[in-house]
């Protein structure tokens, strides 16, 4: 039996949701140089709610995610001017201390999650989940959960709407340049603080998406925010820092590196694995994989 | 009546001051020169009004009414465009969209197919330009895409910020004309310049800046035969 | 993680090795000091924070380590013949933690090596122009502050008698995040000891009244971080500073730099009134 085309298969569909994982995470740090310690946080939260809609509403939780966006959104667009003010001013280092302040926002949500949610992982029930698409021939067959292929869809999906956002709209072209010079934006009329406030906004909101896609193909407690955490670090390192177009590429990179350690080693070895690899990397490529991170 | 009225202000940048109680006004379609040497004010000066630095007292009024507090995006709306010193374009986005960036609101919006015509007409070699990124254009072609950015604007008012600055001498003639042009065309223009010389020939009048304060004023002819003036600035 | 790494040298060393503890305390040290080399390496070179997630997501690759390998008892932990004498640690950790502060003192006030890591905080390209590189320096004073705290894991190890790797890897990322808010980023020598006397207090008397609420304690810690960070750009200890020295009629030196652009006139006003006023 040839395992290959599925270690392949796999790896592209975990790639998939690394995406959606690390792209909100490396746009907020392109264009307002914010490393969020709370990513996994808004990931466990967006997974929460959709776990508790989805118990309200019966809906299925693809159908819930646009109400999760805005929710989320919503929360992303508030907190913002509280990041602003901590990585703006007279401070001796304003990204450790945007660092520092989000990594207490992520214990105060931790925290809050474990009282509210308890300890118990939980899991999305969705139609998809039952079936799957079976392809054999001969000696080759591969098996593609319908869950999956959605997830990876939903990733491409919300990669072509960044992509059309930032390229072909006057306000994406109006995020580049507050990335690019943020003085000159303003001189061209970008409200900077509003401009922040909404690309901080969808962060969240593709962050908590993303959240209920994890809890309807594995499951979620309010502890393993954290892991999202380091994944969505290691994706965005991995594409250069802030350097949008490599995030894809990355994340599917990443997920074939776990596909094919979970397969032809073991699972346990799989964090260990990727940090050796991002190690490598960065020793030959300070700046990622493409080398055009910050 | 003037068109900008700035009303002594003061700016510090923490505890330093750079401006003290500087005060003068632009009318409508003159071209004013603000004249001073490294350090003296003058881009502090022009930040101000463009609302990218705040005077901590004194104000700056346009057309009656007032616009210091408000921050730069909204100083740009009410029609004031700057031309940096430096350029600072955006170096990784192409020469079209830089100029599109310059019809960012709305206001500018509706008339931008019109005036990326008119700034393509003005300078032919960003037309030849359109998809390269900015960072790979010569220096005097950047400085031709930061004015054309600024025109995209519409603005009422256009601020130069030493745009001879790091250019060859034939390109230094050539902004001179470019301004002297857009200012026949009946512009309102405020220059900041170190080259004496150009700046004092072309404009209607002049302000010298020392450490922060307005030391003289004049039209330009008066200021090329102040004594003062001359030995100062002129090495006369 | 160096703590961990400390740690586990000395129990790995003393219980299957059967070496003197006095023997493995100079080891830990030592191989904190090369993991942070190696670290080091490939993210200091990067201006910004790379390094600070770096180093967390090391220590996390270390714990899965400690928690899939034989040789370091797995999620069970390593438990050590007990030695029943807190003075004798007490000494220990009295000698290293003072042998750290008279060589950092020594190193950063009197030698050149405190000249280079200044210039290269107030402005890097500068002290590149200056011959100085600046990766190396970062990369030394990484090592440099991985050694004590390996040594520090070393009698942790024997004295507490019992590692895992949660105790030993797990709570360092919170730890640093508070030294961080307290002493904002700025690097004295005094503003990290009272950061860690501050958490260590707050821990000991956490866990003596308040060790059912574990959950309470991340949401209070969580919120102390937050709301420091928020309010006191230059942390508690530096907003101590600034205020004695401003209740003595000083100028400080630290917020000279002038940071001023668009976005951020509102908050320049804020500061700068009262200074006018």
């Amino acid at each position: 039996m040839e395992l290959l085309p599925q270690v392949i298969l796999d790896g592209i569909l975990i790639g998939g949701i690394y995406i959606t994982i690390a792209i909100g995470f490396s746009l907020v740090f392109g264009v307002m140089h914010i490393i969020d310690f709370a990513v996994g946080e808004w990931i466990m939260l967006g997974a929460f709610l959709g776990y508790y809609l989805n118990g309200w509403t019966g809906l299925d939780p693809f159908a819930l995610l646009p109400v999760v966006f805005v929710v989320f959104f919503g929360i992303g667009y508030l907190i913002q001017p509280a990041i602003q003010r901590v990585i703006s001013g007279h401070r001796g280092n304003p990204l450790l201390m945007g660092l520092v302040f989000t990594f207490g926002i992520m214990l105060i949500i931790r925290g809050l999650g474990l009282t509210i949610f308890g300890f118990y992982s939980r899991s999305i029930p969705s139609k998809l989940a039952a079936s799957s698409w079976l392809f054999e021939k001969g000696d080759f067959f591969l098996t593609v959960p319908f869950v999956r292929l959605a997830g990876l869809a939903f990733a491409v999906a919300i990669t072509l709407v960044l992509h059309y956002m930032l390229k072909k709209t006057d306000f994406g072209t109006g995020v580049r340049a507050l990335a690019q010079h943020k003085e000159s934006a303003g001189l061209m009329g970008v409200d900077s603080h509003k401009t922040n406030c909404i690309i901080y906004g969808i962060y969240v909101g593709i962050s908590a998406m993303t959240g209920v896609l994890v809890c309807t193909i594995f499951s979620m407690t309010p502890m393993e925010g954290g892991r999202y955490t380091v994944l969505a670090f290691f994706v965005v390192v991995l594409a250069g820092m802030g350097y949008l177009p490599g995030v894809p590429w990355a994340a599917l990179f990443l997920g074939l590196i776990q596909s094919i350690f979970i397969v032809y080693l073991s699972a346990s070895y799989t964090l260990l694995a990727v940090f050796v690899v991002l190690y490598i990397i960065l020793l030959i490529s300070p700046k990622g994989l493409f080398g055009r991170g910050w | 009546m003037n068109v900008l009225e700035v009303d002594n202000i003061s700016v510090r940048y923490g505890d330093i001051q750079a401006l003290w109680d500087v005060g003068f006004g632009v009318r409508e379609g003159q071209l004013v020169t603000i004249l001073g040497t490294n350090g003296a004010g003058k881009t502090t000066t022009l930040k101000t009004i463009a609302g990218v630095l705040q005077p901590f007292s004194g104000n700056v009024r346009f057309n009656g009414s007032l616009i210091s507090g408000l921050p730069a995006h909204e100083v740009a709306d009410a029609g004031i465009s700057l031309v940096p010193e430096g350029r600072q374009l955006f170096p990784q986005l192409n020469v079209e969209d830089n100029l599109r960036m310059g019809s960012y609101l709305k206001r500018t919006k509706v008339r931008r197919d019109q005036n990326l015509k008119s700034v393509y007409n003005l300078f032919p070699v960003l037309a030849e330009r359109k998809k390269q990124e900015a960072q790979t254009l010569s220096g005097g072609e950047q400085q031709m895409l930061a004015i054309g950015r600024a025109l995209m604007q519409d603005p009422k008012l256009i601020m130069f910020d030493e745009p001879s600055l790091g250019l060859a001498p034939i390109l230094v003639q050539e902004v001179f004309n470019i301004i002297r042009e857009l200012s026949r065309q009946g512009r309102t223009i405020l220059l900041v310049e170190q080259n004496v010389h150009q700046a004092l020939k072309i404009s209607d009048y002049c302000y010298v800046l020392e450490n922060g304060r307005i030391v003289h004023e004049g039209t330009g002819k008066d200021l090329e035969q102040d004594p003062k003036v001359r030995e100062a600035y002129l090495g006369i | 993680m160096f703590f961990g790494v400390g740690a586990y040298t000395t129990a790995i060393l003393m219980k299957l090795g059967g070496w003197a503890f006095i023997l493995t305390v100079p080891l830990g040290g030592l191989f904190a000091g090369i993991l942070a080399f190696f670290v080091g390496l490939p993210t200091l070179r990067l201006k910004g924070s790379y390094f600070a997630i770096g180093t967390w997501a090391l220590a996390l690759a270390l714990q899965q380590l400690a928690l899939i390998l034989d040789i370091t008892g797995g999620p069970d932990g390593m438990r050590l013949p007990p030695y029943l004498n807190p003075s004798y640690f007490y000494y220990w950790m009295l000698g290293v933690v003072g042998g750290t502060f008279a060589l950092y003192w020594i190193l950063l006030e009197w030698a050149p090596f405190g000249l280079k890591v200044r210039a290269i905080r107030e402005d890097q390209d500068g002290a590149m122009a200056l011959g100085i590189n600046p990766t190396r320096v970062k990369v030394q004073s990484f090592v440099l502050s991985a050694v004590p705290v390996g040594l520090l894991g070393s009698i942790y190890a024997y004295w507490i008698t019992f590692i895992d790797p949660l105790s030993a890897f797990g709570d360092i990322l919170t730890d640093q995040a508070v030294v961080m808010a307290v002493v904002g980023g700025l690097g004295t020598l005094i503003g990290p000891a009272i950061g860690a006397v501050i958490v260590f207090t707050f821990k000991t008397l956490f866990w003596a009244y308040l060790s059912d609420y574990q959950v309470l304690y991340l949401i209070i810690l969580g919120v102390a971080i937050a709301l420091t960070v928020l309010f006191l750009p230059n942390g508690l200890w530096g907003t101590f500073i600034n205020y004695r020295d401003s209740s003595r009629g000083m100028r400080t030196q630290s917020v000279s730099r002038p940071r001023i652009d668009a976005s951020e006139h509102s908050d320049e006003q804020e500061k700068g009134a009262p200074e006018h006023g």
